[in-house]
């Protein structure tokens, strides 16, 4: 991503004001894949993004002569991604309703604090970890971690209970540390039924909702 | 919830910054009680630190392809990348400029008879009359439906009643909301956009279906209400008093209007079925799998062949006219498409 300023940025928007193609070009080089990221959090599916970014641009566009913005345009850009990436997962009739979470968690409190004490996190492998959270618990994740939004806001947007995003909340930490306590500690048996849990849940899921 | 639960949800609140004062003093004294509380509280910091620039790893994205999609977008023509797509601007821009030498010579018309606005109540004879309001607002009645219209709009909002059905094209303006007053006190308020309304006297439900803008749906004043934007329908059944939101993949509502058809993220089986329905035509894939793969039309279409022509080429699809109401597609790979 190209370094801009805010200065560039209020240049580029008062070109785009007056109709200036070429400051959208400049606009859409410096945000395109940060807005595409942003969208991907939340919706990772490839045409999904692309076209929730590209009605991001066209919105722009459309309201070039009648924009206000006070914060930057980077972060006015990517609330809109997340606002339409939002809607599209609400549109998604299995999003919708009340929650189904797997219930692979088995751990008492005893047992997950030996492993506290015994094992080492690798955090390395986080990236990793959250991409593999099942949908709502990495929607939930995502509006609170990289959208700083409140329990109470991410259940307004959701329109979910704010008891269901707590546990939401607190069974995708669950689920990140277990994927990433080291393998010579947590079985390789334990990874894969992370895994099958996910998918099973998966499946039930679509018979639930 | 359990102790151990409150106590995971404590750790991920005093972590996000939300838990309160009287929360923290607790969770301080659980995690003093014993080094593996500890242990396991820091465990949770680092992976809530770590996760902190998750940059998804994006698969290639060609840009420079995207921003020519967008550019066609925003000129609403077929992006120029794509020279199969190209069409003939002329009928179009002939028809535009028909379409508003026919609006300029109502307008005329309209404003020749209306010198002095009253209070005035509109109601149309027959489909697709238009009207313009004061603040440049223009709307479309539908056949029976009927507006009233103040004088002058207050200094606070423009207020207009509707019964019936009527597409709008509202002026923008933030500083003074449109407000549509429904037969039973249902309310749409507006800051500037397209949308379709259908409230009847009487019927068992209210609609509003949004074109383009945003809109918000009130049924019951301080109630609930829905906010609205391009291809979301709110509808509120009257007598079981429920609100509920679809999202529509065909503007095929808004067809008395426009005359033309735009669909958005349809499937290929619910365009052939809408087609043949509207058009009394039939429509043979000879690719069954293809029925699942979707459209989205880039300009709205006047005919079912029109549509069908760009269904194909966005597909890779062949259109074969075999009857003087029939149409074969084939070809076209479902692998292509999900």
């Amino acid at each position: 991503m190209q370094h801009t300023t805010p200065d560039t940025e209020q240049a580029w928007l008062i070109a785009l004001a007056q109709g200036d193609e070429t400051a959208l070009r400049h606009i859409f080089k410096a945000y395109y894949r940060p807005l595409l990221a942003d969208a991907w959090r939340l919706v990772p599916d490839r045409s999904v993004c692309e076209d929730l970014v590209q009605e991001v641009f066209v919105e722009l566009w459309r309201k070039r002569e009648e924009l206000s913005i006070h914060s930057s345009l980077r972060a006015y850009l990517r609330r809109a991604v997340v606002n339409r990436a939002i809607n599209h997962l609400k549109s998604d009739k299995r999003f919708v309703g009340e929650e189904y979470l797997p219930q692979g968690d088995t751990e008492t409190p005893e047992a997950a604090q030996e492993q506290a004490l015994a094992q080492e996190i690798q955090e390395s492998r986080i990236h990793e970890a959250i991409a593999q959270l099942p949908e709502k618990c990495r929607v939930v994740f995502v509006l609170s971690r990289f959208e700083h939004k409140s329990h109470k806001e991410i259940a307004e947007i959701l329109d979910i209970s704010t008891k269901t995003i707590e546990n939401q909340i607190t069974k995708a930490m669950k689920m990140l540390r277990e994927f990433l306590i080291k393998p010579e500690t947590l079985s390789s048996i334990g990874i894969s039924a992370i895994v099958l849990i996910r998918r099973i849940g998966d499946m039930i899921g679509a018979f639930v909702w | 919830m359990n102790l151990s639960e409150q106590y995971y949800l404590w750790i991920q609140q005093s972590l996000d910054g939300s838990i309160a004062p009287a929360d923290q003093a607790r969770l301080n004294a659980w995690l003093a009680a014993d080094p593996a509380n500890a242990a396991l509280a820091a465990q949770y910091r680092r992976i809530w630190d770590a996760s902190a620039n998750w940059t998804p790893e994006l698969p290639a994205v060609d840009e420079d392809a995207a921003f020519e999609r967008l550019l066609g977008r925003i000129h609403e023509v077929p992006a120029a990348k794509t020279p199969a797509r190209k069409v003939n601007l002329w009928p179009v821009l002939a028809r535009v400029a028909a379409g508003l030498a026919l609006l300029a010579i109502a307008l005329f018309t309209y404003r020749q008879f209306n010198n002095t606005p009253a209070a005035a109540l509109i109601t149309a004879s027959s489909d697709n009359t238009l009207h313009q309001l004061n603040d440049g607002t223009k709307v479309w009645l539908r056949k029976d439906a009927s507006l009233r219209v103040p004088a002058a709009f207050s200094a606070q909002d423009r207020r207009v009643q509707l019964e019936g059905e009527a597409f709008f094209e509202v002026q923008h303006d933030p500083a003074h909301p449109f407000r549509i007053e429904l037969p039973q006190q249902e309310m749409v308020e507006v800051l500037g956009t397209e949308f379709v309304i259908r409230a009847t006297p009487g019927a068992d439900q209210s609609s509003v279906l949004v074109y383009s803008g945003k809109v918000r749906f009130t049924p019951v004043a301080g109630k609930a209400f829905l906010t609205l934007t391009r291809g979301e329908r709110g509808v509120w059944q009257r007598t079981s008093a429920q609100l509920s939101e679809q999202a529509v993949s065909s503007f095929a509502d808004l067809r008395w209007h426009s005359g033309k058809m735009e669909f958005k993220d349809a499937a290929i089986r619910e365009i052939i079925r809408e087609l043949e329905d509207t058009y009394s035509i039939q429509v043979t894939l000879e690719v069954p799998e293809m029925a699942n793969c979707t459209y989205s039309s880039t300009l709205p279409q006047e005919n079912p062949e029109k549509v069908l022509e760009a269904l194909a080429e966005v597909h890779g699809m062949q259109l074969k006219k075999t009857g003087e109401k029939a149409y074969v597609l084939s070809g076209g790979s479902p692998k292509s498409c999900k």
